[in-house]
């Protein structure tokens, strides 16, 4: 877990501490180090059928960079406490007149004040009615809507009106498996 | 509620480092860990998306705040967000459109305050989005990214919509629409 900097908020004419100056090295560090500020992006090993009619998770099992060790193979499971942004790129091999949207699920964990234990809060949402007869992408970013604290976990999840394969299917198999779906997210600032 | 932009000392060499110099440091690594940040989003639903030529024309109006750790949203206006600190802001939005089957254009516009060196008037639309609503799961129309003016006080950002000849509907299913800047640079 990156320990949230602790500011010193005077320095004082004479202070021989050096307590003081690592706090505010530490604070820098973390600011300007996405090896300590946690920042995430996973991707999905597989491309689930997506079932009509249903929100449905597609997890995400790789992880190219995780400083904070979120993931847990099907989301981001929160470790540090605070404010989150968080980004996902959608597909579906689809037809005309689709329904297709995306979204964002965050399911309070046993420490969230602010979002009981299994409480749910779905953000995000990004989509609508296809209309290309091949292929459809959606890009989802939001903040999330509560303060984040460890145990939270963050999903993403499709919504389709017909049973679809979540991955590009144009050109037939060239591009099959080809384009990457991240789940991003990144440490915005403190909360309570 | 503004907060106050942190004065990074210059620090030549031989110069001896005074605790004011090391306190302006120290304001400028809180002020990046609680820098200003703002969410809202839509519980009512409702809201008629008239129909617009080329540039969405209704503002989206929202009901509820999630986040807004530096005054920037107000019930009494629920269609704007107005950055209270001065800076360069990354935008997030989408529209919920409903399910009528209509097409729906959307976009980000920033209304200029009295602070604004440009004067009174507008910038935008930019950060555009769009949704063709399904006639049975609907639609959310959605965008972001930094905004490309500097924003003053006084100045507010709207998201605004607009349909083609049918009219669409915001709607809360799955989830609201929403909104949300957050501070990114000075």
């Amino acid at each position: 877990m990156a320990a949230i900097p602790q500011v010193p908020a005077d320095f004082a004419l004479g202070d021989t501490s050096i307590s003081e100056i690592q706090q505010l090295t530490y604070a820098v560090n973390f600011l300007g180090n996405y090896d300590v500020r946690p920042l995430w992006h996973l991707e999905p090993s597989t491309t689930p059928s997506i079932g009509a009619n249903a929100w449905t998770t597609l997890p995400y099992s790789i992880a190219l960079f995780d400083s904070d060790k979120v993931s847990d193979s099907t989301g981001a499971l929160i470790v540090t406490q605070g404010y989150y942004a968080v980004e996902a790129a959608l597909q579906i091999a689809a037809v005309s007149s689709d329904g297709f949207n995306g979204s964002f699920l965050i399911t309070g964990g046993a420490n969230n004040p602010h979002l009981g234990a299994g409480s749910t809060i779905r953000f995000g949402l990004r989509g609508g009615e296809t209309n290309s007869t091949a292929d459809a992408a959606i890009c989802l970013s939001d903040v999330v809507p509560v303060v984040c604290y460890p145990g939270d976990q963050i999903v993403v999840q499709y919504y389709v009106s017909t049973a679809r394969t979540s991955d590009a299917n144009t050109n037939a198999t060239f591009n099959t498996g080809r384009f990457n779906r991240p789940f991003m997210g990144h440490f915005i600032r403190t909360g309570t | 509620m503004a907060m106050t932009i942190p004065t990074v000392p210059q620090l030549q060499a031989g110069y001896i480092a005074q605790p004011v110099d090391m306190t302006n440091l120290a304001a400028c690594c809180t002020f990046l860990l609680t820098k200003p940040l703002c969410r809202v989003h839509d519980v009512t639903a409702g809201q008629t998306i008239g129909a617009s030529g080329n540039v969405p024309a209704t503002t989206i109006n929202f009901t509820t705040e999630d986040i807004d750790t530096d005054g920037m949203w107000t019930v009494v206006n629920p269609g704007r967000i107005t950055p209270a600190t001065p800076g360069w802001y990354k935008v997030r939005y989408g529209v919920n459109v409903g399910n009528n089957g209509a097409s729906c254009d959307t976009a980000v516009f920033q209304v200029r305050g009295s602070g604004n060196p440009l004067g009174a008037g507008e910038n935008g639309p930019f950060i555009p989005g769009y949704a063709l609503s399904h006639t049975t799961k609907g639609g959310c129309a959605a965008s972001s990214g930094v905004w490309p003016y500097y924003l003053y006080a006084g100045d507010y950002l709207q998201v605004r919509a607009g349909g083609d000849a049918a009219t669409n509907v915001t709607a809360t299913t799955d989830a609201g629409s929403y909104f949300s800047l957050e501070f990114v640079s000075t």
